[in-house]
């Protein structure tokens, strides 16, 4: 394998640099029969595949090195219109857009627990007082972004007392 | 406090054989883990079922049961199965109603006409809605708002060799049909929905209701009848079958605006009767919680590609994994978000698998092979549980 390769290589190497030499010397201009056009256009011709496969093999790569970070970011985030630059979610977030009608949407990524909090539920009943519960894509918020963060600190301060809270309160309801 | 919503019954010794037959159906009652019910596999008398639901609604509005055995009181039959896939609406008290009603008409009809047939079934849904109006009536001073609570309503019975699929509102069942051209099974839909979302469906509307232009409305880019309900036949909705319950003490938001003459929903299902040929092989039954996830050749594949065992909660559980992909977070997030907030990532969802096994098509089962399966079913809550 190891020794093909080399030799396949050292082949090509040496067919492109006789190449080059012979074209030199005839661009040298003792060949007066050869059509200048011919040489030129052949050199060029070899220089565009020469440059096309190095832009396929490049593509392939590229494309190899895409695919494997999609499947490792789980989300692609680059279907939202109102995207600028996709982040992936990472563990135990979400993604919502935050905005108003006519303004822009922020996308936010918020930790999943804070969902559960009765403060993000009245932004939730907002929500679907507004686009209803078979909006497509993301959880749409339609609120300033600066109240979305007054809440979300207020979420953060209280967090340790009521994340034990809710989580008995839940699992009193379901299993008990 | 309420006690868990989550408490299957079921009666008759059909899963509790001993040996083989009790490991491989594993726990009769079915079990809950966190927001699931599931049932991964268990016998009927034409072949095996799947059984699983997720819940989103704060209440669980979906109910379904599996019912399997004598179709009547009478020992010389018909034998069967009966599915039945009630997906409520407004509150869970329609679907509970129908999941205990519905199946004890059938049985009387059934019993009266020695048979089961299209017209059995239809008189069995006319009755479950008579006797849920007449509840609504009863509890109409103490208890109003009632009055809108309604449900779909989807029922599929097997017998004697014929499968009749019967349809009010939104859910479906999809068949699974082996077809040697394509090598695999292919999808084929045996029910019709009543859902505004459907040309049809408004055309029908529309035609059913010449003076009232509002009769449907696209509201939230999701077209609804009078803007208020997606579906266009269900069982309850009392306030919209007559106008004696679209009044106070009804609270003004759950009602319509302008009077009506003639009903607004219908409670008569959609019926289909279909021969079963060997090469059907199961049915998924699932409400619309689930159709809105995956299609029906996905779901299809899915249960020709897995095995049986827990294979309605694998379809639930993808359901899920599409749902969260949707709402840009993980499946494992997805599980710690409560009940309640969880409508807005999906809706109820039930899914149930009937595997159809065909030696068993003509053979006629014994009384105590009956089987009588539940899930989330039984025990009255109030709203604010």
């Amino acid at each position: 394998m190891g020794k093909i390769r080399g030799f396949s290589l050292k082949h090509r190497v040496t067919t492109l640099f006789r190449r080059v030499f012979r074209r030199r010397c005839r661009s040298a201009g003792y060949h007066l029969l050869d059509p200048p056009e011919t040489c030129r256009s052949k050199r060029i011709s070899t220089l565009i595949s020469w440059t096309h496969n190095l832009r396929t093999k490049a593509k392939a790569i590229l494309s190899n090195n895409r695919g494997a970070g999609t499947a490792r970011s789980y989300l692609r985030v680059g279907q939202e219109p109102i995207q600028e630059k996709p982040v992936p979610v990472p563990k135990g977030h979400m993604a919502v857009y935050v905005g108003q009608k006519d303004g822009d949407f922020q996308r936010i990524l918020v930790p999943v627990v804070y969902i559960n909090h009765p403060l993000f539920g009245e932004l939730l009943r907002e929500a679907e007082e507004e686009y209803g519960f078979h909006h497509p894509g993301g959880i749409t918020i339609p609120c300033r972004i600066s109240e979305f963060e007054r809440v979300q600190t207020r979420i953060k301060s209280g967090q340790c007392n009521r994340e034990s809270m809710t989580s008995n309160r839940s699992y009193g309801r379901l299993m008990g | 406090m309420i006690k868990p919503c989550w408490k299957p019954l079921v009666e008759g010794d059909g899963s509790r054989r001993g040996g083989d037959g009790s490991r491989r159906w594993g726990d009769p009652n079915g079990r809950v883990d966190g927001l699931f019910w599931y049932k991964d596999l268990g016998p009927h008398v034409n072949g095996e079922f799947s059984m699983a639901v997720v819940q989103a609604n704060n209440l669980l509005e979906d109910q379904s049961q599996l019912e399997s055995g004598p179709l009547s009181s009478l020992s010389s039959g018909p034998y069967g199965t009966f599915v039945g896939v009630y997906d409520g609406h407004g509150g869970p008290e329609t679907s509970r109603f129908v999941n205990e009603n519905l199946f004890p008409n059938l049985k009387k009809f059934a019993s009266e006409h020695q048979e089961i047939s299209a017209d059995v079934i239809k008189k069995a849904f006319l009755a479950t809605e008579e006797e849920f109006l007449s509840l609504v009536r009863h509890q109409w001073l103490d208890k109003p708002q009632i009055a809108s609570v309604g449900t779909c309503c989807l029922v599929g019975v097997i017998t004697n060799g014929l499968l009749y699929i019967a349809n009010a509102g939104d859910s479906r069942v999809v068949l699974g049909r082996v077809d040697k051209a394509v090598k695999g099974v292919t999808a084929i839909q045996l029910s019709t929905e009543h859902n505004a979302n459907v040309e049809s469906v408004r055309a029908e509307l529309r035609l059913l209701h010449p003076d009232d232009p509002h009769i449907v409305v696209l509201k939230h880019k999701v077209w609804r009848v009078k803007g208020i309900i997606q579906v266009s036949r269900s069982i309850g909705d009392a306030y919209l079958k007559k106008s004696e319950f679209n009044k106070e003490p009804l609270l003004a938001r759950f009602r319509i605006s302008e009077p009506f003459h003639k009903p607004i929903l219908s409670p008569e299902p959609s019926i289909f009767i279909h021969k079963l040929n060997p090469k059907d092989q199961f049915l998924i039954f699932a409400s619309d919680g689930f159709w809105e996830h995956l299609s029906n050749q996905e779901a299809v594949d899915i249960v020709h590609s897995y095995p049986r065992q827990g294979i309605a909660r694998r379809l639930v559980k993808t359901a899920l994994r599409v749902a969260a992909k949707k709402r840009e977070m993980r499946y494992s997030d997805l599980k710690k978000i409560d009940r309640g907030v969880r409508r807005h990532f999906h809706d109820d969802i039930t899914v149930v698998v009937v595997f159809l096994d065909p030696s068993s098509m003509n053979r006629t089962p014994s009384r105590s092979s009956s089987i009588s399966i539940r899930a989330g079913g039984g025990v009255p809550t109030s709203a604010n549980s």
